[in-house]
């Protein structure tokens, strides 16, 4: 779809939305929209000179059918949410930049069809644009066009999916993982996320050993670039991958992950008919264990410990490069390719033993994460640590807020930031 | 009676005292697999004294309206759908909502409270049919809100 009839369509639906805001139920069709904005201040730590402010002003509207699911007869239901982003940040001569970034966010049809599985089995087929993950959460987490099959049985469920990564806007995708990639991440004039196809399948036991759940899949992906510059590559993998989660005691909750990985990295090589060297194959591990331990009454209280691995090139192992870097929830984001990250988070919820109270929402949270390169004790490993504070809060279920505050330290400490972000969200 | 129906009775009657014959009527609604619209009212409107204990669902839903309740053209006697069961409890113990419920009250904005608020849980679509068993355990969560906010 062009932009021009992008822009159409979305103009139109927000236009439908606000047409449809005084009206009460409409049959199973649902119409809404969200607002969300982020500003970001990044200040250099030790001269308090170079600001660096930049914002984030997000508005969706979205359209979805929920009928009655019945647990005999075929269901079939969608979901419709595009949005525009300005994008506003500021050069190195003092001057605002804009951008507006247009995307259809959501485009899915669901279909639900108790019959076509065996007694007791429920079967589940979607086909559009949605968000897909694997259950390891080291691998792949993003939205893609394409289909997915759920079979879901009593005792476990089988997910079989596949999509391509190459019409989703690139401002809004967390695929990268080649110096193509890259390069057109920051290259303007290039909207659109990096082409791949990608296809899983994996296996969910939910009580595997009794109230412990039991994932195992694979996921492929290649890549389907077709030009290439002198410093460019190209990179096919494959990854393997099981995790397992569930209560540890009472009060404590972990995942744990693995998955290894299987890559033909092709570098660029003029010299050559298709423009690449010859493959260079190569394996990759990684790997993640997260505990949480909920404590006070109504467990206001929650410590979680997290550490994440992907391995480097190395002797016998070479860099575990994810499709989509690992979601750590910081300030600044930690690559899943040759690095060992441990984070620490404690977050307490006041007033959440008080039912109805409007403060109830209210969270406070300190956080401290430090990374490095994948082997930490060899020379000049080191990444940057992270330490940070969030306030949290949604009065109303449609209003709400978070002020995050937060300082980098890189390996060169001259380079270290406070990072300043505060975000608002509503929804209509 | 059911013992489900019977615990969510004694713990609404536990939070708000109910008459004897309201009580009766409640079991006897909270019994029904899918509840209708004058049920759906007499429970909301009962569980706020608005009505008397042999109140008809037709005045449940008038003294619903009085407190500015618009009906949406439903039937008495027709299933009652889930956001609007969770309009009329929202009506009944006039709950503030977001800012949406303020500038356009109705069964849209009062799901999404409800889902906000966690008094709806284990999911469930605007258009659902209601249950007894479930209006009352709404209802209970409902009756706990009123309660803690004095």
């Amino acid at each position: 779809m062009k932009y021009t009839h992008f822009k159409a369509v979305f103009a139109a639906l927000t236009v439908a939305t606000l047409l449809f805001f005084p009206f009460g139920e409409l049959s199973a069709l649902d119409v809404g929209s969200n607002m969300n904005s982020r500003s970001v201040v990044r200040v250099d730590d030790t001269s308090f000179e170079n600001l660096d402010p930049s914002l984030r002003n997000t508005v969706s509207a979205w359209v979805r059918h929920r009928p009655v699911v019945s647990s005999s007869e075929p269901t079939g239901r969608f979901l419709f949410e595009s949005s525009v982003t300005n994008l506003l940040d500021m050069n190195d001569a003092d001057e605002w930049e804009s951008q507006f970034v247009f995307d259809v966010d959501v485009l899915r049809l669901d279909g639900t069809f108790p019959q076509w599985g065996p007694p007791g089995a429920l079967v589940r087929l979607s086909a559009g644009r949605f968000p897909l993950s694997e259950p390891s959460g080291l691998v792949f987490s993003d939205r893609v066009d394409g289909a997915s099959l759920t079979f879901d049985f009593p005792d476990f469920s089988m997910v079989f999916a596949g999509g391509y990564t190459g019409l989703l806007a690139g401002e809004n995708s967390g695929v990268v993982m080649t110096s193509s990639d890259l390069v057109d991440a920051s290259d303007s004039e290039t909207l659109t996320a990096p082409n791949r196809l990608l296809a899983t399948a994996h296996t969910t036991f939910p009580e595997a050993f009794g109230t412990q759940s039991v994932d195992a899949g694979v996921l492929a992906q290649w890549d389907q670039r077709s030009e290439f510059d002198a410093t460019g590559e190209k990179l096919d993998s494959q990854y393997l991958f099981a995790a397992i989660d569930g209560p540890f005691g009472e009060s404590m909750y972990y995942d744990a992950a693995f998955a290894t990985s299987l890559q033909q990295r092709s570098p660029a090589d003029v010299s050559e008919p298709d423009g690449l060297a010859d493959a260079e194959f190569g394996v990759g591990l990684g790997a993640l264990l997260r505990g949480r331990y909920y404590l006070g009454a109504s467990d206001s209280s929650v410590i979680t410990a997290e550490g994440r691995f992907g391995s480097g090139d190395g002797d016998t192992l070479t860099a575990f490069t994810p499709v989509t870097d690992p979601s750590l929830n910081l300030l600044n984001p930690v690559s899943g390719e040759d690095s060992l990250a441990l984070m620490l988070d404690y977050a307490w919820r006041p007033f959440a033993g008080e039912p109805g109270s409007k403060a109830r929402s209210l969270e406070l949270s300190a956080y401290g994460a430090v990374s490095t390169n994948a082997d930490p004790t060899a020379a000049g490993s080191y990444q940057g640590t992270e330490a940070g504070t969030r306030v949290t809060y949604r009065p109303l279920s449609d209003l709400g807020g978070r002020l995050w505050l937060g300082t980098y330290m890189p390996s060169d400490i001259d380079n270290s930031e406070f990072i300043g972000r505060i975000e608002f969200s509503s929804s209509f | 009676m059911k013992t489900g129906v019977f615990v969510l009775l004694l713990g609404i009657a536990a939070v708000f005292s109910l008459p004897a014959q309201t009580a009766e009527i409640i079991e006897t609604i909270g019994n029904e697999s899918e509840i209708s619209v004058g049920s759906a009212a007499y429970i909301a409107a009962a569980s706020s004294n608005l009505i008397e204990p042999d109140a008809s669902p037709r005045q449940a839903l008038d003294a619903l309206a009085d407190r500015g309740y618009r009906a949406g053209g439903d039937a008495e006697d027709e299933s009652v759908r889930l956001d609007r069961f969770a309009y009329m409890l929202m009506v009944a113990h006039d709950l503030p909502g977001g800012v949406m419920y303020s500038l356009f009250p109705g069964p849209r904005y009062a799901f999404r409270e409800f889902e906000f608020e966690r008094i709806l849980r284990g999911g469930g679509n605007p258009g659902d049919p209601l249950s007894g068993t479930r209006a009352l355990r709404l209802t209970g969560r409902v009756l706990s809100i009123v309660e803690a906010r004095g």
